[in-house]
């Protein structure tokens, strides 16, 4: 009975190196992808190799060159940084005030790392992500930054029905400075472009100014005289609204603000589909590598917030409207879909292998880029395309109705902005496809 | 230098150029985070080179060896990384006054206060006047020193610019008083107050206190403040990025260190 009893605890624990009476060993579990990203470098090191594309562009060369390398230059030898952050809301903009970086409160607070959290448990993980998601300072804005609430309509900054504004954190310095930064909300957030008013979470801001935003906080002076620094200006405000260069330091590479809603059915991550998204580690290291980049190579996020942080966009997924229609003329575009661009939009993610640049037809710059570029852009997923406000990587057509209307053929060449695919529908067609992509 | 970014040289501007580049501040691109590089022994010393330009004078220019080797002419081990103690002061720069630091010195530093220009050329301004402190002439801007009436802000629109400094002691909070012209902006521009943990390299310890362009995405143009160089800085010039993967080297408040940065935006 004893040995009975003392077997069972051993099986239960299903940690148990060694069985009963000669028995085959009891394994212990294996260890998850979550768990392994966390504690092995190694681990690490082998889903960044084998998520880079395999192409010498400078994107691949950096993560190849730092990320879990082993010697002097690995990140992963940087500091771990959670901040105490505090989130702007609409308080701060009462009574005409100015909101600069200068702290008027002490409610500053880093994002707590739960035990469960650091061991990889899925929950904890995702919940820690979705804080993180509009908390963790993901670049800094400029020290110059001063906002009224005037400017929040200008720049497109969301306040949702808590009284969040555009996912800005302030967040407390090493130097014990504050400064103003923004989240991945502040990109990746909208409004809702219904009735409702309710804030997207994941949908790509299409009213984001960035350019301008961090234009006028570069200008304090005359602007149009001609110079190398009002040059970068005019870059920066050609962005226009739902744009950023994330590629070039010059500015004059700004792509469409992504949704990030479809993430989870992405083969490719980047427009430019730079790396592979072969798992969840592959879309946590992404994001760890973002973040260390974006602060100068200088600091590194804890693991559990980037791994918290994939799992959470994973998640946004389940709230996509299902790509069953019962309706009559939605369920007919929805076979249009499938017969005439199937092809490349498939499976359930309606998402396909990356294409080359001149088959798509787009401008290739981006896909031409060595910061980036190998010739491809991704398919895009057609999951929730309804609430995208502009399309194609660079945001050049305004909504499905142009991006269908077949006039926009007309002319030599391509069709206008590329992407000739679908234009030559008939008129029934093309209502039904559109009808269908609306509920998306 | 990033070739795609020559704009920033030009931006940096009107401060003490105390060594050519290469020459005199030796070898800096092997620094780390964690521990000081020292410098390399036998290099000419910031004092065999470009006087400075200022007429304020960088009096300690440091000239000690590797890892606080004093003597031999090398670059001293103090200015970065850390624990080197070299630095033998005072051979360089023209000039009197400005306490200098120690070690490599940046191309860009302030040894001493800069008053700015008490006059200002006239406004010119031909758009609408439309927003806020909206103006057609100068005489509309009475309500600051020096209002002039000029196209700026974040629409195109004349509006009333004035000077919010003319010395650094007009600053709140040690901040520096950057005179017109000097933010890498051609035209008419306000002096105006930067932030900063110094305002002269005396007040570094030992150090350089130096302007610096803004840390993170869309910092493309302008100096924002001045900063003491620090024992954990990664680099000391832009010239250092080169080996570090590029960029320019920027004081970086996360740290409180200088480090190389890229300006690209997260994404």
């Amino acid at each position: 009975m004893r040995r009975l009893i003392t077997c069972a605890i051993l099986t239960s624990a299903a940690a148990a190196a060694l069985g009963c009476d000669g028995a085959p060993s009891l394994q212990p579990a294996p260890a998850t992808i979550e768990q392994r990203y966390l504690t092995e470098r190694d681990f690490r090191r082998d889903q960044m190799m084998a998520s880079l594309a395999g192409v010498e562009d400078d994107y691949a060369r950096l993560r190849r060159d730092r990320y879990a390398s082993g010697d002097g230059l690995d990140w992963d030898l940087l500091p771990a940084w959670n901040p105490p952050v505090a989130a702007l809301t609409t308080a701060d903009f009462a009574a005409g005030a100015v909101v600069t970086a200068d702290p008027p409160t002490d409610r500053f607070a880093a994002l707590p790392i739960s035990d469960a959290a650091a061991s990889a448990e899925t929950q904890a993980l995702r919940a820690l992500g979705q804080a993180a998601f509009f908390q963790f300072p993901v670049q800094l804005l400029p020290q110059t930054v001063a906002l009224t609430s005037a400017d929040l309509a200008r720049y497109g900054l969301w306040i949702d029905d808590r009284g969040g504004v555009g996912g800005i954190v302030r967040a407390q310095m090493a130097d014990g400075t504050t400064r103003l930064a923004y989240t991945c909300a502040t990109c990746h957030s909208a409004i809702n472009n219904d009735s409702s008013g309710q804030l997207v979470v994941g949908l790509g801001n299409d009213q984001l100014d960035l350019g301008a935003l961090l234009a006028d906080a570069a200008a304090p002076g005359p602007g149009p005289a001609a110079s190398p620094a009002n040059d970068s200006l005019l870059a920066l405000r050609a962005w226009g609204r739902g744009r950023v260069d994330v590629t070039t330091a010059a500015g004059t590479l700004p792509v469409r603000l992504s949704d990030l809603r479809p993430t989870r059915w992405l083969g490719h991550l980047h427009y430019e589909a730079t790396v592979q998204q072969r798992n969840l580690a592959s879309l946590a290291i992404r994001l760890e590598t973002l973040m260390i980049t974006s602060h100068g190579e200088t600091l590194r996020p804890p693991r559990a917030v980037a791994l918290g942080l994939a799992l959470f966009l994973w998640s946004l997924a389940d709230d996509l409207p299902t790509a069953e229609r019962a309706d009559a003329v939605a369920a007919q575009g929805r076979v249009v879909l499938q017969t005439r661009c199937g092809q490349c939009h498939g499976g359930v993610g309606l998402t396909g292998p990356p294409v080359a640049a001149d088959v798509v037809g787009t401008d290739p710059a981006a896909a031409l880029d060595p910061g980036r570029g190998r010739g491809l852009y991704r398919v895009p997923s057609l999951r929730g395309v309804g609430r995208r406000a502009t399309l194609l990587h660079d945001g050049s057509i305004r909504g499905l109705d142009d991006f269908l209307d077949p006039g926009r053929a007309q002319g030599p060449g391509l069709a206008a902005g590329g992407h000739p695919f679908g234009l030559d529908l008939d008129a029934a067609a093309r209502a039904s496809l559109i009808a269908y992509l609306r509920g998306l | 230098m990033p070739t795609n970014r020559p704009q920033i040289l030009s931006f940096l501007f009107g401060f003490v150029l105390a060594a050519t580049a290469g020459a005199g501040c030796g070898d800096v691109t092997a620094l780390s985070i964690d521990s000081g590089s020292g410098g390399n022994s036998g290099d000419a010393g910031p004092g065999d080179v470009s006087p400075d330009t200022s007429g304020g004078g960088s009096g300690g220019n440091g000239s000690g060896g590797a890892g606080g080797d004093n003597g031999s002419g090398g670059v001293g081990g103090s200015g970065v990384g850390g624990n080197g103690t070299g630095g033998v002061g005072g051979s360089g720069g023209n000039g009197a006054g400005g306490a200098g630091g120690s070690g490599p010195v940046p191309a860009r530093h302030r040894p001493t206060a800069v008053a700015c220009a008490m006059d200002r050329p006239a406004g010119v301004c031909t758009l609408p006047a439309t927003g806020m402190g909206a103006c057609t002439a100068d005489s509309e801007c009475a309500t600051g020193q020096n209002g002039r009436c000029l196209l700026q802000g974040r629409v195109a629109a004349c509006s009333c610019s004035y000077d919010t400094c003319f010395a650094d002691t007009d600053c709140a909070a040690g901040g520096v008083c950057s005179c017109r012209g000097s933010l890498g902006l051609t035209g008419n521009t306000a002096n105006v107050c930067l932030k900063s943990n110094c305002r002269v390299d005396a007040d570094c310890g030992g150090r350089y206190c130096s302007p610096t362009l803004d840390f993170g995405c869309g910092a493309f143009i302008g100096v924002v403040g001045y900063y003491c160089h620090t024992a954990k800085d990664t680099c000391l010039d832009d010239t250092d990025c080169a080996s570090q993967g590029g960029g320019d080297c920027r004081y970086n408040p996360t740290t409180a260190a200088w480090t190389c940065v890229k300006s690209t935006c997260a994404g």
